[in-house]
């Protein structure tokens, strides 16, 4: 096909733009990445290599026990919140998906609601304190474990499953959680793991919950430190962390050591969610009704 | 058949989950004794019987911390202090801000309250959150802070956290405030310039800045964006005025809308339109006006006085050690400048930053248990053995001090791990009040002590004097008062508006609740003069 010159310019500029974006876009995780790695960051201005590079930060950083202890804390609530949150949101959505349920209408509703009112920060304070989860991984999974829209969006995708295959298990013998696990769940794969992705970034990227609800620096999870250090300027946790430096000459300066618990943080996510991006966008119409 | 059954099982479901939610309906959440909670992730018990009085074992006093992941019951140190006092220490996790209230909020009380600010004290005070502490109740178990407070603010301490007639706090302070900021330069860019001596007046100043900007093209005062335009207030100063309520001639006025603020904001926009004063001044922060004087393009800024001695002299030390990387660069910290008029001056910080230490409700029935806090916490902030326990450890043991020469550690115990396992460091008592006259020795070496004193001696001006004063109106009206000003002095120092309507500026203010805010800052005034 020719392409005229209109198309050729129009095709140019957007690949310029894009690029443009794409710098834009990308240059502040890397100049992240080159302070965590450059002994003093002031005085730098805009630069792309590290000055003076130095791996101190990493290393004092490593060296701090709780940075150890809360990013195994943040592991630990990412796999079980995770991994109950998918279980669960399932197990929800399916008796949803099938119309002759009881007050399925009355169901499906009250869920809905939950989507559109909340009973806010205090009223929740209080139900996690009442439940006796305050400073337990509890306090962390439990509040977030059912998503009202991942249970639709898992619903959905359980309606567009045919039903003649459920059907024929039944003849067969088989009970409603057989059919769950056995068939249903398998089929279901993609919007499971789309749920699970969510489920696993969300848990990941939440502080907020920690904060609240963890009253010990040993419960609670790496963006609570993160945030600490970075926003709330937090000379304590920066002092701790640099405490066993013995020769001060060689010590990073503080946005040395800000950049470097960024990176430590960011990049499991940095690694994973490239690969896994496309499930995100398919995620959201994997639930869309078909047929 | 299995329909029906379906049909009752979830329908029951159903019922149950809205009775559930329903149940506690109607009940009142009532403020308890709050312990924290204890690793085992449970609620911990009182140890103590109601009356407060020890059951024959130790009285527990719980006091937040930032490190308590380092402190263990097998410390010396620990050991140390609990013997001194015939009590067991609790640390815990100093809780976040918004943490804390929930907690509060929840029924939840802890022990000890800190660094709320005074809108919340009443607040709290109103909703019965706080025991009641009688003054004398603190001068008795506290007579050393009691003597350190009265020192440096006066009797009117007690105004401040006077509500309705009562006292439900310890009253602290940050001496630091009161002589915070001071002037810097770069006094090897002036000797650059042919200037060797550091400009003492507004005039001297500005044929400086002007030297620098000729000589090396960027514009020399640079400042960050603090709380609006205060950085800039060595300028409105040097004109009588300061950004803060202040008494004045026995009134309550606002600098910021007097007239010899009108005469600084014509220098600054005279700076800013010369390319003097940075362009960015809204909107640098204190991370960039250090990258601008690592880059060298910075001859004066204003900030607080520790960032620009050796942190081995105080604290922080921050642009000085930015300064000691550059070949030849000097930092001094100047006087402010002197205006037309021979005023001169910064606007400073109020001294009572916050409203002190506060005790929960359930500690007015523990009388016992509340003295020996007091106690404990006079002792521990206030007295040179127990700092010494609290900064240094066991002389003879840890460290040696010596006057001319400072502290030097004993071996193992210059090694960080072991005084982490001794506990030195740890141990805050309660670590709010601080008296940076006697922590000094724990704070600036030997050589440094007399660049500390001048330094802080440059910290000159005036402070806001009714911070720490219960203003309703104050607390409705600020937000839209504060905006008034910055985006007006925005638009006056960059010339976006002409200063010929700076008296349309000062009825704009007053209109929008300046008037009021004034008046209620009189009557309070008026009230302590009583």
């Amino acid at each position: 096909m020719i392409r005229t010159k209109g198309e050729l310019a129009f095709d140019i500029f957007n690949v310029v733009l894009m690029f443009l974006i794409i710098i834009i876009t990308l240059y502040p995780f890397w100049f992240t990445i080159v302070c965590s790695f450059s002994k003093v960051v002031a005085g730098n201005g805009i630069t792309l290599w590290p000055k003076q590079f130095s791996t101190t930060a990493y290393s004092l950083l490593l060296d701090y026990d709780l940075i150890w202890i809360t990013y195994r804390n943040t592991i630990v609530r990412c796999i079980v919140g995770t991994s109950l949150s998918v279980f669960f949101t399932a197990m929800t959505a399916y008796p949803l998906s099938k119309r002759e349920m009881p007050f399925q209408g009355v169901l499906t509703n009250f869920i809905l609601i939950t989507m559109l009112f909340g009973g806010g920060l205090i009223p929740s304070y209080i139900l996690v304190k009442d439940l006796h989860m305050l400073n337990t991984i509890w306090a962390l999974v439990i509040p977030n474990m059912l998503g009202a829209y991942n249970i639709f969006i898992v619903r959905n995708f359980f309606r567009s499953i045919p039903s003649s295959l459920e059907e024929s298990a039944r003849i067969d013998g088989a009970n409603w959680f057989y059919i769950w696990i056995r068939i249903v769940v398998p089929l279901a794969k993609p919007v499971i793991a789309t749920i699970a992705l969510w489920s696993l970034v969300g848990h990941w990227n939440a502080w907020f919950d920690a904060l609240i609800y963890i009253r010990e620096s040993t419960r609670t999870v790496v963006q609570v430190i993160l945030r600490k250090i970075t926003i709330e300027n937090s000379s304590m946790d920066v002092n701790a962390i640099m405490a066993k430096m013995s020769n001060k000459d060689q010590s990073p300066g503080g946005e040395t050591l800000e950049a470097a618990i960024t990176v430590i943080t960011i990049v499991p996510m940095l690694v994973i969610y490239p690969f896994l991006q496309k499930y995100f966008v398919k995620g959201i119409m994997v639930g869309s009704i078909k047929g | 058949m299995k329909k029906v059954v379906c049909f009752v099982v979830v329908g029951a479901l159903l019922l149950s989950t809205l009775i559930g939610g329903c149940k506690k309906a109607g009940e009142e959440s009532k403020p308890h004794s709050s312990t924290p909670v204890a690793n085992s992730g449970e609620s911990s018990e009182n140890l103590q019987d109601s009356s407060g009085a020890s059951t024959g074992e130790r009285m527990v006093l719980k006091i937040p911390t930032h490190n308590p992941e380092k402190m263990n019951d097998q410390q010396e140190l620990k050991t140390i202090l609990e013997d001194r006092y015939d009590v067991t220490l609790e640390y815990y996790d100093y809780p976040d801000t918004e943490a804390l209230s929930l907690q509060i909020m929840g029924g939840d009380i802890p022990d000890t309250i800190r660094d709320q600010s005074f809108a919340d004290y009443h607040s709290y005070c109103d909703q019965g959150i706080l025991a009641e502490l009688p003054i004398d109740l603190i001068k008795e178990n506290m007579p050393l802070l009691v003597e350190w407070v009265e020192k440096n603010v006066g009797e009117k301490i007690w105004d401040y956290v006077d509500h309705n007639g009562k006292n439900y706090s310890v009253p602290g302070l940050w001496s630091l405030g009161a002589k915070g900021f001071v002037v810097a330069y770069r006094m090897d860019m002036l000797r650059d310039v042919g200037i060797n001596t550091v400009p003492t007046t507004i005039d001297e100043m500005d044929a400086a800045l002007r030297a620098v900007k000729e000589a090396k093209g960027f514009a020399p005062f640079v400042v960050n964006v603090g709380s609006g335009t205060e950085n800039l207030s060595c300028v409105l100063g040097a004109y009588g005025v300061y950004l803060a309520y202040y008494e004045q001639d026995g009134q309550v006025v606002f600098g910021g809308v007097e007239p010899g603020a009108k005469e600084a904001l014509e220098t600054l926009h005279t700076w800013y339109a010369d390319g003097l004063l940075d362009p960015e001044f809204m909107t640098n922060k204190g991370a960039n006006v250090k990258e601008k004087m690592a880059q060298n393009k910075v001859l004066v800024t204003q900030n607080r006085w520790y960032m620009f001695i050796p942190q081995d002299a105080f604290f922080d030390g921050s642009m000085y050690d930015v300064v000691s990387q550059i070949e030849g660069g000097e930092l001094v910290i100047a006087d402010a400048p002197k205006g037309p008029r021979g005023e001169s001056g910064l606007t400073q910080e109020n001294p009572v930053t916050g409203s002190g230490l506060l005790f929960g409700k359930h500690m007015e029935n523990e009388p016992e248990r509340l003295k020996r806090y007091l106690q404990v916490f006079d002792d521990g902030s206030f007295t040179e053995e127990a700092l010494d326990l609290t900064f240094w450890g066991v002389e003879g043991t840890t460290y040696t001090y010596d006057e001319a020469t400072g502290m030097e550690w004993i071996p193992p115990y210059d090694d960080v791990e072991k005084r982490e396992e001794f506990g030195i460091g740890l141990y805050q008592l309660p670590g709010c009040f601080n008296d940076y006259d006697l922590q000094t020795k724990y704070m600036t070496k030997p050589q440094y002590l007399q660049l500390r004193l001048d330094s802080e001696e440059k910290g000159t001006g005036l402070y806001d004097t009714l911070v720490p004063f219960n203003r309703p109106v104050f607390s409705e009206k600020s937000e839209t008062l504060e905006r008034i000003v910055d985006d007006a002095y925005i638009d006056f120092i960059t010339g976006a508006r002409s200063l010929d309507e700076f008296d349309t500026f000062v009825e704009e203010w007053k209109s929008a609740g300046g008037t009021a805010v004034l008046e209620e800052g009189q009557a309070i005034i008026d009230a302590t003069k009583d």
